[in-house]
């Protein structure tokens, strides 16, 4: 079963008797994040038998499925007929998603910190950081939180030394090369460069979660304007 | 009359609220959870007649003190935790009847060697409000069962309608013989997805018999020690979404079997997933339990894990006749009799009534009793306790006599005593590595004082001195790793010229730090 399709660079390996681990790829890149939510969206949209769960990542899938109702090697070949096809006009189309945070400040205690190992100075994190368009690749670590691909590499910062056992829900945060908002007050080891006031995570919403793998992302500067934004403004 | 209600007079390790949990949302970084044990809690269920999936306690290794502030039928299922029914030890896998005012209590000196998690199934179910669609606590998220924590002293369970009159769920019972998990007996895995990513000694350990499960192990994992497992070219390998039983490897090289709530993403390769017919009982080890892997193939898994389901679908529940001999339609009519008059064959079986029975007997010096009550569908069974059982309270109300401490190891007074573990663990002398030890030999404790932690599945547990005394001897090292009943410390008498006030009472021997 653990075949390799050659024309479509697609894998499928077994993970026990009810799920398949499919890779389209083996680095970050975002273009290989498009592929995994197309197929998602495909396998989604296909509504195969015993599919329980469908878990798209930077590169790959994870699918689970009740082994009662659903043979692994026929829902592989399944998957390979759907990765082979166009993407079908009924996918759920990303959305764009606009977060606002106030950078910064108390809400961004470690800008200082990320200002100092990128030397760019605060406003201009800020301003690189805010600009960029972003991809949900993943959710993970608790529920509602996004994986974003598409940091800036000037902006990349690892983690720090010491992490902090409680990091305010709404933080926006750095961690390597990666970014994302903490949707619960958890512990992290981010670096913190701002808060919003949305949540990313509300159980009492009809839509619980903010977010969904394959949105794109733009944080917008609370109180951003032309005349007021000192980094829109211009100054260094 | 009030709503039907279960209230918690004490916390016990880790209690949760757990149904068949919340699949399908993964996605969104919410892991599936719901009970570990998923075959307990489905039969457990089945014998109160609840549908499946209906929401039960969910304890680890210590139970909860519950009172019952209505009347219930309930059944406990999986590992056996030593629970009581008013100082009588209760049966598993079958219903058994909790009038008003009654409280389960859990005696770890009576809990069986095995097993980690029991089902506590209420007929009618625990009646909270459902999130994300399902009842189960995730705890990392803050949601869901009990406001998404521990139950603690004070909650009260609110208890739904049961499917059936009494007596008729009083009668189920399973149709076959009860499960028994054997804990020695291999994990089957599958290798993969990852297997690339290991040298074959690396393999070769995974698959060898010298791993065992670490105490730092919980909802979301067991951690394994044993013997490192290496690999072949480091241990980063880009996120992707994680199975139920994975097993994956982080740079120490100790593998981490993934559970019900784990984190859903994960960046270590992975050696191996167990099949699904083994993950209720990887749900089961305890902390010093060896774990042995078997490899088997993808169709062998396949048919293992169909057959344990088909199994499982098939433990039907039959119902009982009524108890052959006491057929309370064939009683002679009772003519009223004095609560007190034992000597009638005719006794109305109050508590208060069975309670007196119990110190009757007690005094009697008889060491084993049983009485099935078919009109109420009980069954008593009274055993004198012997061995430790920790500092714990004696039970007042004719209950069962206090522990006798086991011998001390070293030259101890006649009055000293020795403080046991209350539960097993790693055993603390500080608080953190850099504090010093709460108490230091010599010292002179009052009741209550904390002398040590307990460290397991991630809580962690007071040691309390039982009353004022002096710190004798130390009988474990900080950082060991000890098994329930284990002496931890020795107390000798406070020196005559001591006058400390004593506060009243027995202090219990475990109390809980973090909830």
């Amino acid at each position: 079963m653990s075949g390799v399709d050659a024309a479509h660079g697609i894998t499928i390996r077994p993970v026990a008797e009810s799920g398949l681990l499919v890779a389209l790829g083996d680095a970050i890149d975002e273009t290989i994040v498009a592929r995994v939510m197309a197929l998602t969206g495909a396998i989604d949209a296909a509504a195969l038998p015993g599919v329980v769960d469908v878990v798209p990542s930077y590169t790959t899938l994870l699918l689970s499925f009740d082994p009662a109702v659903a043979d692994g090697e026929e829902l592989s070949e399944a998957v390979r007929r759907l990765a082979a096809s166009p993407p079908p006009v009924q996918s759920v189309p990303a959305r764009l998603v606009t977060i606002p945070v106030s950078y910064g400040g108390e809400d961004g205690p470690d800008l200082a910190a990320v200002s100092e190992h990128t030397g760019l100075a605060a406003e201009e994190v800020v301003r690189r950081h805010a600009e960029t368009e972003y991809v949900v690749a993943c959710m993970g670590f608790a529920p509602g939180f996004g994986f974003l691909v598409g940091l800036p590499p000037e902006l990349a910062t690892p983690r720090r030394a010491d992490p902090r056992t409680k990091v305010p829900a709404g933080s926006v945060g750095i961690g390597g090369a990666q970014t994302g908002v903490y949707p619960l007050e958890t512990p992290g080891g981010w670096h913190l460069i701002g808060r919003t006031h949305l949540h990313l995570f509300d159980r009492g919403r009809p839509e619980p979660f903010l977010l969904r793998p394959g949105d794109r992302v733009r944080f917008q500067a609370a109180g951003a304007d032309a005349a007021e934004h000192p980094a829109a403004a211009g100054r260094r | 009359m009030t709503a039907p209600a279960l209230i918690v007079l004490g916390a016990g390790l880790q209690t949760t609220i757990q149904d068949l949990g919340r699949p399908g949302l993964m996605r969104f970084g919410v892991a599936p959870g719901g009970a570990l044990d998923r075959r307990a809690l489905i039969l457990g269920n089945r014998l109160v007649g609840n549908e499946a999936g209906a929401a039960a306690l969910e304890m680890t290794l210590v139970g909860s003190h519950l009172l019952a502030s209505s009347p219930l039928v309930a059944a406990l299922t999986g590992a056996d935790l030593g629970a009581t029914l008013n100082g009588a030890s209760l049966p598993r896998w079958e219903p058994f009847l909790v009038g008003d005012g009654d409280e389960i209590v859990f005696q770890p000196g009576d809990a069986g060697t095995t097993g980690v998690r029991a089902y506590l199934c209420i007929a009618g179910g625990i009646a909270v409000e459902p999130v994300l669609g399902s009842r189960s606590t995730d705890l990392f998220g803050g949601f869901g069962g009990w406001d998404g924590r521990p139950l603690r002293a004070g909650d009260r369970l609110p208890v739904g309608e049961p499917a059936a009159p009494f007596n008729a769920l009083m009668r189920r019972r399973l149709a076959g013989p009860h499960p028994v998990s054997d804990p020695a007996a291999p994990i089957r895995v599958v290798l993969g997805p990852q297997l690339d990513r290991f040298t074959y000694e690396g393999i070769a350990a995974f698959l060898g018999d010298r791993f065992a499960v670490a105490p730092r192990s919980d909802r979301t994992g067991l951690r394994l020690d044993g013997p490192p497992v290496a690999h072949a070219r480091g241990a980063d390998l880009v996120s992707e979404g994680i199975g139920h039983g994975a097993v994956q490897v982080p740079g120490d090289g100790r593998p981490i079997v993934l559970l019900a709530a784990r984190q859903t993403i994960g960046g270590y390769p992975k050696i191996a997933t167990a099949i699904g017919a083994d993950l209720d009982r990887l749900g089961q080890l305890r902390p010093g339990d060896p774990v042995r892997f078997e490899a088997v193939d993808v169709a062998t898994a396949r048919s293992l894990t169909l057959a344990a389901r088909a199994a499982l679908g098939s433990a039907t529940v039959t119902t009982r006749p009524s108890t052959p001999g006491i057929d309370a339609s064939r009683l002679p009519p009772r003519p009223p009799v004095a609560e007190d008059d034992l000597e009638s064959q005719a006794v109305a079986w109050t508590p208060d009534a069975i309670a007196a029975l119990a110190a009757a007997l007690r005094d009697a010096e008889v060491s084993s009793f049983r009485l099935e009550i078919g009109s109420l569908g009980l069954r008593l069974e009274f055993d004198w306790v012997t061995g430790s059982r920790g500092a714990d309270t004696g039970n007042e109300d004719g209950g069962l006599p206090q522990h006798t401490a086991p011998p001390d190891p070293g030259g101890a007074e006649a009055a000293d005593e020795v403080v046991t573990a209350p539960v097993l663990g790693v055993f603390y002398r500080r608080s953190a590595p850099d504090r010093p030890p709460l108490v230091v030999e010599g010292e002179l404790v009052e009741a209550g004082q904390p002398l040590g932690l307990l460290e397991v599945m991630k809580t962690y547990h007071e040691v309390t001195a039982p009353r004022a005394a002096r710190v004798a001897a130390f009988l474990v090292e900080d950082g060991d790793f000890v098994e329930y009943g284990r002496p931890i410390v020795r107390l000798s008498p406070p020196a005559a010229g001591d006058q400390r006030a004593r506060s009243g009472g027995v202090s219990t021997g475990v109390t809980v730090v973090e909830s």
